[in-house]
């Protein structure tokens, strides 16, 4: 992890931690600003969709016009990279993916997000309660905190390898789909296919594996790193050197998003689907 | 491996606790986005193919009605044609017949009044005869100055009555008043 020995190689600390904040305990579970801001999310998400939803009419309008355009091009999207079964199963998921990683990187650019907070106060700064960094945020956005991009990776890895299961009716299905000879050879010629062909199964099942936490870190690593560039960028040229960065961080939210939402049902349709469907 | 996820903050508490929270996201939005969206998406698209078919069938319909209305026009007219020529054909025969009818009744009157014409003339001639002949019987006796016998009045009467009735009665007339005198 090279981001963590540059910040163990240095002696001042990171400007945005790795972690999320934690503002207060329940128990033995912490609450941390990523943790609020997912319930502010959620909250927000909810409030959207009832006042979308709640009458939809045959001939649309407002905002059920725009829920129904995100919910159809994402259906699109995933009918048009997986076979019709497999994409109803994974739909709700991958949905779920783009729209709450967007909407979560997008609040992350709302102002306020990340730099209210407690930290130490700024000496000879005319505004009451200013701090020099907030080092505990009251918000944070929860695809910055390392928690939450692995728990959908995980999530994902979990929910996958159930499909997969199911669309290869078991387990011996599945091994056969990762170490199984490919391409209908027969005869001797099998023998060195089959040690070739488990090999390369080895590392398919690695990189299944693998998937799951390059999903996880990419993401966060990007919001995360974009975040401390702002946090940076803010305190230059009073503010002024963070516009452009603003800019590139609204489109690095929903490219990240569109990521880690095409990598998952890509990733779905290796698992899933049969050796025709390779040819 | 340990020291990273604890640099990065990662820990079962908070990683359950981010789970769970994800998990309640991905139920609300499929339970009260996608799932009704949905639904209704299917539900839109079948009632556009129902409405695609229904305006495939109507407009089929119209076709044949439309057809249907040419042929029953045609028809119409046909049997306007017919109709027309079958009116025109009896009002034809009907005048010819009329006419006919009027010719030959007209051909009887005029039969009728010549037949009279003629009786009346007969009965006129015969009249005329009959007078002409007792005038002459009567003019005879009075020149001759003698009184005709029965004989002579009936060979008198017959010769005037000759004389009468041949069709050059003018100039045959003089010749028998010469021979009488």
């Amino acid at each position: 992890m090279f981001f963590l020995a540059t910040a163990e190689a240095s002696s001042h600390p990171p400007l945005v931690h790795p972690a999320a904040p934690t503002l207060f305990s329940l128990g033995p579970l912490p609450i941390t600003a990523s943790m609020v801001q997912c319930w502010v999310i959620l909250l927000l998400l909810f409030l959207v969709i009832r006042l979308g939803t709640t009458r939809l009419q045959m001939v649309p309008s407002g905002l059920q016009n725009a829920i129904e355009a995100s919910v159809e091009g994402l259906e699109r999207l995933t009918r048009g990279l997986l076979e019709p079964k497999v994409a109803d199963w994974c739909f709700p998921l991958v949905a779920t993916y783009f729209i709450f990683i967007a909407v979560s990187n997008l609040t992350g650019l709302i102002p306020g997000v990340g730099t209210i907070g407690f930290g130490l106060a700024k000496p000879g700064s005319h505004l009451p309660y200013s701090v020099e960094h907030p080092h505990i945020s009251l918000l944070r956005p929860p695809t910055s905190d390392a928690n939450m991009t692995s728990a959908m990776a995980v999530i994902y890895f979990f929910v996958s390898l159930y499909w997969a299961l199911k669309y290869h009716h078991g387990p011996w299905g599945l091994l056969v789909h990762i170490f199984g000879v490919k391409g209908g050879m027969k005869g001797w010629i099998l023998i060195p296919l089959a040690v070739l062909f488990f090999a390369v199964g080895l590392m398919e099942a690695l990189s299944i594996v693998i998937r799951s936490i390059a999903l996880a870190m990419r993401l966060y690593g990007n919001i995360y790193g974009g975040e401390s560039v702002l946090v940076l960028m803010t305190g230059m040229l009073g503010g002024l050197a963070a516009v452009p960065f603003y800019f590139f961080e609204f489109a690095v939210a929903l490219i990240q998003a569109l990521i880690f939402t095409l990598l998952a049902i890509v990733f779905t349709g290796t698992l899933c689907s049969h050796e025709e469907s390779h040819k | 491996m340990g020291d990273a996820l604890v640099q990065l903050g990662i820990d079962w508490p908070r990683f359950i606790a981010q789970t769970i929270n994800f998990a309640i996201v991905l139920w609300v939005l499929n339970r009260f986005a996608f799932r009704p969206v949905l639904r209704l998406l299917e539900e839109r698209r079948a009632r556009i193919a129902e409405s695609l078919q229904n305006a495939e069938r109507i407009q089929k319909e119209l076709a044949a009605a439309e057809e249907a209305r040419r042929e029953i026009l045609q028809k119409a007219n046909a049997q306007a044609s017919q109709l027309i020529a079958d009116a025109e054909q009896t009002a034809r025969l009907q005048g010819e017949r009329l006419l006919k009818e009027a010719t030959e009744e007209s051909e009887r009157i005029l039969e009728k009044a010549r037949a009279r014409t003629e009786q009346e003339q007969r009965e006129s001639r015969a009249v005329v005869r009959r007078e002409v002949g007792e005038l002459v019987l009567a003019l005879t006796a009075k020149v001759s100055g003698k009184v005709l016998s029965a004989e002579d009045q009936e060979r008198l009467r017959a010769e005037t009555v000759a004389q009468l009735s041949s069709p050059n009665r003018g100039d045959t007339l003089p010749a028998a008043d010469a021979q009488r005198n």
